[in-house]
C-alpha cells in the first residue's frame, strides 16, 4: 500500500496512522504542515530528506520513489529535529549541509544528543575534507557528495538494509 | 514522420547541449528518472531550475547593487544557485557559480560583479536551449497524443 500525503500551507495535523504488525514495529505518523511532506512505501521503511531546495528534494524523491520506502521531506534542520522530537522514527536520514534556521551540523549534533541511532548520511556538494570531519565529528555515519546518482543511492539504501525495489 | 524528424530533432540539441559544457551527466541522470509514469519530469525540473534561477540572479543583482555588499548573502544565494546547478546538470552555470563563490571569499566586490554577469550570461544561453527543448518536447507530445486518438 503506497500512501502519498500532500500537505496544505497552514499549519495542522492532519492525522495518525497506527498499524501493529507482529514483525515490523508500530509504524506511526502525524503530519505537521510546517514544510513537511511524506509518502509511506509499502515497507514501512521510512527515510527522512533534510534538504532545503526544492530541485534536489524533487530528485531525490523521484530517485527513492522506486525503492519502496516511505519519505519524509524537512527543510531545515530545525524541522527535522522537530520532527524527532514529536516522536517520529526513520530507518534512514539524508541530512544536507547548509540549510537555513538550522545547518546540517547542528542538527546532526541535535539528533545525536536527543539519544537518535538512525544511520545519518551528509550530504554536501563541497567535498572537503574538513566539511566531511566536520559532519563525522557531528555525528554523522556517512558523508556523500551530491548530487546523488541512482547507483549510489541503492548502494547506500543496501548498506543500511533498506533496499527493497519494487517488482 | 513529423514526430520522428521533431524527436533527431531534440536529441539533436540535447547532443549539441552536452557538447558545449551546457549539461552534463546529471542531466543523463535526470532523463533516465523519466519514463512514462513520470513523463513530464525533466520538463518539471526543469521549469523550477529556471524560475528560481531567476529570483536568485534578481536578489543577486540586487545584493550587488549595495554600497556595502553582505558577501555572506551573496554566497548564501551562490550557493544556492551552485547546488541546484548541480541537480540539473546545468555544468556551465555550476561552474560560474563556483567562481563566483571565491570571489566571495575574498571579499572582491569588482571580481563578483563580473562573476555574477558571468553567470546571467551562463543562464540565459541554458534557458534559451531549454525552452526550445521543452517546446520540441511538447510538440512531440502533442503529436503523440493525436496519434493516440
Amino acid at each position: 500500500m503506497h500512501i502519498l500525503l500532500h500537505q496544505p500551507p497552514v499549519s495542522f495535523y492532519i492525522w495518525s496512522f497506527f498499524v501493529l504488525n507482529s514483525t515490523i514495529a508500530r509504524i506511526c505518523f502525524s503530519l505537521h504542515c510546517d514544510g513537511g511532506r511524506a509518502s509511506m512505501g509499502s515497507t514501512g521503511r521510512r527515510v527522512l530528506l533534510v534538504e532545503d531546495i526544492e530541485i534536489n528534494r524533487m530528485v531525490m524523491r523521484r530517485l527513492l520513489s522506486d525503492s519502496n520506502v516511505g519519505l519524509e521531506e524537512a527543510e531545515n534542520g530545525k524541522i527535522a529535529v522537530d520532527f524527532i522530537k514529536q516522536g517520529r522514527t526513520y530507518d534512514l536520514i539524508f541530512m544536507d549541509r547548509d540549510m537555513p534556521v538550522m545547518n546540517g551540523h547542528e542538527a546532526t549534533k541535535q539528533l545525536r544528543s536527543l539519544g537518535v541511532t538512525t544511520p545519518i548520511i551528509a550530504l554536501s556538494s563541497d567535498c572537503l575534507p574538513s566539511d566531511r570531519d566536520r559532519f563525522i565529528h557531528a555525528g554523522a555515519n556517512a558523508f556523500q557528495a551530491k548530487p546523488l546518482s541512482k547507483i549510489e543511492l541503492v548502494r547506500i539504501l543496501t548498506e543500511y538494509g533498506l533496499n527493497i525495489t519494487r517488482a | 514522420m513529423a514526430a520522428t524528424a521533431l524527436r533527431e530533432q531534440l536529441n539533436g540539441l540535447v547532443n549539441s547541449m552536452f557538447a558545449e559544457g551546457l549539461l552534463d551527466q546529471q542531466f543523463q541522470q535526470l532523463q533516465m528518472l523519466q519514463d512514462g509514469s513520470t513523463p513530464g519530469f525533466v520538463a518539471e525540473v526543469v521549469t523550477l531550475f529556471c524560475e528560481d534561477s531567476e529570483r536568485i540572479l534578481t536578489e543577486l543583482t540586487k545584493l550587488m547593487d549595495q554600497a556595502v555588499v553582505d558577501y555572506s548573502k551573496v554566497d548564501a544565494y551562490v550557493h544556492q544557485l551552485k547546488g541546484s546547478s548541480s541537480s540539473v546538470g546545468a555544468q556551465n552555470v555550476k561552474l560560474a557559480c563556483i567562481q563566483f563563490r571565491q570571489f566571495c571569499e575574498e571579499n572582491n566586490k569588482e571580481g563578483c560583479v563580473r562573476a555574477l554577469n558571468v553567470v546571467k550570461h551562463e543562464y540565459c544561453h541554458l534557458r534559451s536551449k531549454f525552452e526550445t527543448m521543452l517546446q520540441l518536447e511538447s510538440r512531440i507530445q502533442a503529436y503523440e497524443n493525436k496519434q493516440q486518438n
